[in-house]
């Protein structure tokens, strides 16, 4: 009995005990979180992420250009200071034929892969020919292609059955990365024409890199954390960290607890809201940087119950009635800025389209012109995502009470973005929301997707109530402006924007500035168009 | 009292009030229960005089903090939280009312069949029951919202679907005691039909912890499409729906005022439910067979 | 009692049988088409690119032929490749699962733990202000939507007050100990490196509290009750009679005797708890199996979502199957049917 009791004792003693230990534990750690000070050799990045593939040539996401930037170098490059200029990159020469139709490159023969090998033009051939034949999400970047061709044992020449103006940019765009063809093939890769089932390398793509970049891949475990490391044999100015992580941080007040308290060196999506509480800490830079991102509403009379939209009159009555300059203030919180046609400020061609403007008496008369006195009611299906800093959700809310004040009844459905694109697939919606980031920099991708042409992107399948729609202006204009160059071709652009500003399909709404966070001693963080952030130029002051 | 007077089980009511004294029915924490349910209920029913503003128009500046203009504040559009907490009770409520009638009737129905019958009718109910069960709620849940589009209705159909089985076992279980009783026993003897004797005599017996239960049960039911609002698969904007603000308030975590006045509201609707379906559990003596 | 166990145990593959089909099912019924995000939008113009990418997934085949293949691949242990991360379900789970795992074994400790020591307090101080202190408390924590109680904490413990970490398993700069269990407490501490465990544990406390607060109110209700029924009991009256003293008696038999339904539902609870960590795991960047589960169904990942609720649905299963010999092993006098 007594015995037994002294266990019971016991027993409730451990209790407290626990208690005690956990109370200390508690002490304890806010200790160990302060004395986590280290020399920066480790860089540690705070984003929200849309990785879904670390294979090069299958990806297709912004952080995938972050990514590939870092660990697979390009044959040319976007100069940091003018994004309309090229700088050599594996290539030390680039040069066109004078119809656009033939480029050459001249590799540099300092060029080495991560593992001490030369890069040689077989590799950049076995490279692009990939990319175009695994038929993924960036292979459109390659169509026409006709052939490539290694003379000798420096020189590659890639061939087009139709002039591409655009190519030169192309080249330098992340997703053009040149991989190590020996070592890739060795773990089930191909370029063969078959490859989109024959290559079987995509899950050796999750934990290895092959390329020529400053950085290569050490570890990525998804929704959590990609690791990279310093590549040692890297042929260029060897990167100043030893390791950058880019965390998953979702949300952008954690990006910022983050970064305030010191736990990340940059945070990336920052939201505009928080510039205010940033400027009083110290330790943190902030810059608000011109994007070349924006998001838009299409407007698509061929979607099912798109009718109304069909009279060019209800859309440009739809476009008036939108405040947009609340709109940047209330999303954005002022950092941004409008935009007139599908091709984005800064980019050839943009320069002198008339920038939207709010009129709500001027869209009731141009509905009542079309038959519509009263208003309509029209629904809308778009992804919930927070774009570059502005939540379609908000802006799809405030566009809703835009529309009521000129009596058309916007019926919101915001959906998860891959069933997003199984509607945009399938029959359609007649209003939707999105945004567009460039791939490379040069103008020809926006009248690729945008302008209503063969096989061009989603809006022209349903840019009439005929549904698939084509503008022959716009055909024309665009074969046009790829056999050009310079100021020529800056007057083609010109005129395609003014054209697709005219079809009203496309409503830009906001080109929101990015916003860039980063503790004060970290240096070149920069927002490049083809690539996002070069981590390789990210620096430390002295 | 609302709770305890839902049409299908009115017939009931006088046997439940003669099994708790008065006293049992009136303990504070019941008081404060019915108090502010009823709060809740006139809220929901008069918001369009109570409330100051449209809920879903912009009537300010953006991310206000609370004030005498705006008592709760502003959100990300420049509505007034306060109004628009106010409405959301127009939602929650009565979804998660409708979902547990719904759910009980029909897992009330297969349950007393599968209890009363027995043999294969029996082990088809409750197999599918069981494996329904299986799936953690808010997985099923999730599933069947995403199968069917965003909205509040098809949450409240994926909360059917997860919610009945518990109602079926309970019933189930009921009947399956009730069935040896002597007056049952006396009915199949004088020949009464099966129907008769589950539905008079059987289902009446059973019905008081299925209404605790219920009771017990509806403050889940809010809280399951409040969560379902929140993953984005419940109320479509701008519903001022308490769980959506919710996540409207997450993306400004620091304008917590966005976020605090719809949990909130939800805590103490939550709250009273709980405290109504404790103090019937103990004034009427049922033990809770809760999943 | 062994054929009871045997027959319930028989019928688990059956059950898992019917799990794996229902998840098949729902997960084809959805009305919208992976396709689509599986090649982007920009592709859907491309017929070429379009088959490729079904031949590449076995979405050409009819559901007939899927689900067998499906089936095929299950008995081998292989739950297909994930759409969205494109490993295989079966590691990305394993990877997964003990995140999940840590965060609900602490909770339900938390809760089991806390919802004992409010029942004793609530029984035997019945009807004065500890007892109703503790009532409220425990019935609170079931009224709270637990994505909004992780809001609250986090801004004030976190983003104000700044004692606990914010989100996710360790801080930022922090690396995982090398993978034994996949428990970040356990493997810090098997590497023997303490500071990492205190981060570990720090980031637990916060989640682990909120997920537990939720069960306190359901077992310190079943600890109070039964405790109650326990001091009317006749052997009590004996003891007493004996001359012990109220708390010996407290502690030594009624307590003990209280907690066998508290055994019954751990089991339930621990199924409860991975609902409740679905959201929790939402709100503190939990990488677990929850906020796996969300993420398959946000992008019509068919494998991530039949693998996840397979494994969800046999945990249950087994959490079940254990409560119901655990209760008949406590409780012989349970009618076994």
């Amino acid at each position: 009995m007594h015995t037994k009791q002294r266990s019971t004792r016991f027993k409730w003693r451990s209790l407290v005990a626990m208690a005690a230990t956990a109370t200390l534990l508690l002490t304890g750690c806010s200790v160990g979180a302060a004395t986590t000070a280290v020399a920066k050799h480790d860089l540690v990045i705070a984003r929200a992420m849309d990785l879904t593939t670390l294979d090069p040539d299958r990806g297709y996401c912004d952080t995938c250009q972050i990514v590939f930037t870092a660990l697979y170098d390009r044959l040319v490059i976007v100069s940091p200071e003018d994004s309309k200029t090229l700088q050599p990159g594996l290539a030390s020469t680039f040069t066109a034929n004078a119809d656009n139709t033939q480029f050459t490159f001249g590799l540099d023969p300092a060029a080495t892969f991560s593992d001490a090998s030369p890069v040689e033009p077989k590799d950049v051939k076995w490279s692009l020919e990939r990319l175009a034949n695994i038929k993924g999400s960036a292979s459109y970047l390659l169509a026409g292609m006709s052939s490539i061709d290694t003379p000798d044992a420096k020189t590659v020449v890639v061939n087009f059955a139709a002039p591409n103006s655009a190519f030169l940019a192309i080249v330098a765009a992340s997703y053009l990365g040149i991989v190590n063809s020996d070592v890739a093939s060795e773990h089930g890769a191909s370029a063969a024409a078959d490859a989109s089932t024959a290559d079987t390398a995509e899950d050796w793509f999750l934990s290895n890199s092959a390329g020529s970049g400053p950085y290569i891949l050490d570890s990525y475990t998804a929704n959590s954390a990609v690791k990279l490391t310093a590549n040692p044999n890297y042929w260029r100015t060897k990167p100043t960290f030893d390791t950058v992580t880019l965390k998953e941080v979702t949300d952008s007040s954690s990006q910022l607890q983050q970064l305030q308290q010191g736990d990340v060196d940059i945070a990336m999506q920052i939201s505009p809201d928080a510039l205010d509480q940033l400027k009083n800490t110290p330790t943190v830079t902030t810059a608000a940087v011109d994007s070349f991102n924006y998001t838009y509403i299409a407007l698509m009379p061929g979607a099912e119950g798109g009718a109304p939209l069909a009279d060019v009159r209800v859309r440009e009555a739809i476009k008036d009635a939108i405040d947009y300059d609340n709109i940047v203030k209330t999303l954005v919180a002022g950092y941004g800025k409008l935009q007139g046609s599908p091709i984005p400020n800064g980019f050839e061609g943009s320069e002198k389209v008339a920038l939207p403007s709010y009129d709500v008496t001027k869209a009731k008369a141009l509905l009542a012109e079309a038959g519509y006195p009263d208003g309509f009611t029209i629904s809308s299906t778009y992804p919930k995502i927070v774009a570059y800093g502005v939540d379609l959700d908000l802006q799809m809310q405030a566009i809703q009470q835009n529309l009521a004040s000129v009596g058309i009844t916007l019926e919101l459905t915001p959906v998860d973005f891959s069933q997003w694109a199984d509607v945009i697939g399938g029959k359609g919606t007649p209003i939707t929301a999105v945004y567009f980031a460039p791939d490379h920099t040069d103008s020809s991708q926006y009248v690729q997707y945008f302008g209503l042409i063969p096989n061009g992107g989603y809006v022209a399948n349903f840019a009439s109530l005929a549904g698939k729609t084509v503008n022959q202006a716009e055909v024309d204009g665009l074969t046009t402006a790829l056999a050009q160059t310079g100021a020529e071709r800056t007057a083609s652009y010109q005129a395609l924007a003014q054209l697709m500003a005219d079809d009203v399909n496309i409503l830009p709404i906001v080109n929101p500035q990015l916003i860039m966070a980063h503790a004060s001693d970290i240096t070149g963080v920069t927002y490049s168009p083809c690539c996002n952030v070069d981590l390789g130029a990210l620096g430390l002051t002295k | 009292m609302t709770a305890i007077s839902l049409p299908s089980l009115a017939g009931n009511a006088r046997d439940l009030w003669k099994r708790g004294s008065a006293s049992a029915w009136l303990r504070p924490p019941m008081i404060f229960g019915y108090v502010v349910l009823a709060f809740w209920i006139v809220a929901a029913v008069g918001v369009q005089w109570i409330a100051p503003y449209d809920p879903i128009k912009q009537v300010g500046e953006r991310l206000l903090a609370p004030s005498g203009t705006h008592w709760f504040g502003t959100d990300a559009l420049g509505r007034d939280v306060f109004s628009r907490t106010l409405y959301g009770a127009r939602y929650s409520l009565p979804i998660a009312a409708v979902a547990i009638v719904v759910s009980v009737t029909i897992g009330s129905v297969l349950g007393a069949v599968a209890g009363y019958f027995g043999g294969w009718v029996d082990a088809v109910i409750m197999r599918i029951a069981d494996m329904t069960m299986a799936f953690p709620a808010i997985l099923l849940a999730m599933a069947v919202a995403a199968s069917l589009g965003p909205g509040l209705n098809n949450a409240l159909i994926a909360i059917v679907i997860v919610w009945w089985p518990i109602y079926a076992r309970l019933m189930r279980g009921q009947v399956l005691s009730i069935k040896q009783r002597e007056h049952v026993e006396s009915a199949v003897a004088i020949g009464a039909s099966g129907p008769r004797i589950l539905f008079r005599h059987i289902v009446p017996q059973s019905l008081t912890p299925i209404l605790v239960n219920a009771t017990m049960d509806l403050g889940q039911v809010i809280l399951l499409v409040a969560s379902l609002s929140f993953l984005g698969l419940g109320a479509l904007p701008p519903t001022p729906e308490w769980g959506a603000m919710i996540t409207d308030g997450a993306k400004n975590f620091y304008q917590p005022w966005i976020a605090a006045a719809p949990g909130f509201a939800m805590l103490t609707i939550v709250l009273a439910i709980n405290f109504i379906g404790d103090g019937l559990r103990d004034a009427l003596d049922v033990k809770a067979t809760r999943r | 009692m062994l054929r009871f166990i045997l027959k319930r145990i028989a019928i688990l593959p059956l059950l898992l049988l019917g799990i794996v089909t229902i998840a098949f099912v729902i997960s084809r019924l959805l009305p919208a088409n992976p396709i689509a995000s599986l090649v982007g939008e920009r592709n859907l113009n491309n017929p070429e690119i379009v088959a490729a990418a079904k031949a590449r997934w076995g979405l050409d085949q009819d559901l007939f032929t899927q689900y067998l293949n499906y089936l095929g691949h299950l008995f081998q242990g292989d739950l297909g490749t994930s759409f969205s991360t494109k490993s295989s379900v079966t590691s990305d789970l394993l990877s997964r699962l003990p995140a999940t795992m840590e965060l609900t074994i602490v909770a339900l400790l938390i809760g089991t733990l806390g919802g004992i020591a409010l029942g004793v307090i609530s029984a035997s101080r019945k009807d004065r202000f500890a007892d109703h202190l503790s009532r409220f408390f425990s019935l609170l924590g079931s009224s709270l939507p637990v994505f909004w109680t992780g809001l609250v904490f986090l801004f004030v413990f976190y983003a104000q007050l700044g004692v606990l970490p914010g989100p996710g398993r360790l801080s930022a700069r922090i690396e995982p100990p090398a993978n034994v269990t996949g428990f970040y407490t356990v493997d810090s501490l098997l590497a023997g490196n303490i500071p990492l465990f205190l981060d570990a544990v720090s980031h637990l406390i916060l989640p682990a509290f909120i997920l537990g607060w939720g069960l306190v109110g359901t077992i310190s209700r079943l600890v109070r009750a039964s405790m109650l029924d326990e001091m009317h009991a006749d052997y009590v009256r004996t003891v007493r009679a004996k001359g012990l003293s109220d708390g010996f008696v407290m502690r030594h038999h009624v307590l003990r005797n209280s907690l066998t339904p508290v055994v019954t539902i751990v089991g339930f609870a621990f199924g409860a708890l991975l609902t409740g960590a679905v959201l929790v795991e939402q709100i503190f960047s939990w990488n677990g199996i929850g906020s796996y589960a969300v993420g398959a169904t946000r992008t019509l990942d068919y494998p991530a979502i039949n693998g996840v609720t397979l494994v969800g649905g046999a945990i249950f299963l087994l959490a079940s199957l254990a409560t119901d010999i655990v209760y008949a092993v406590v409780d012989p006098r349970v009618r076994l049917a």
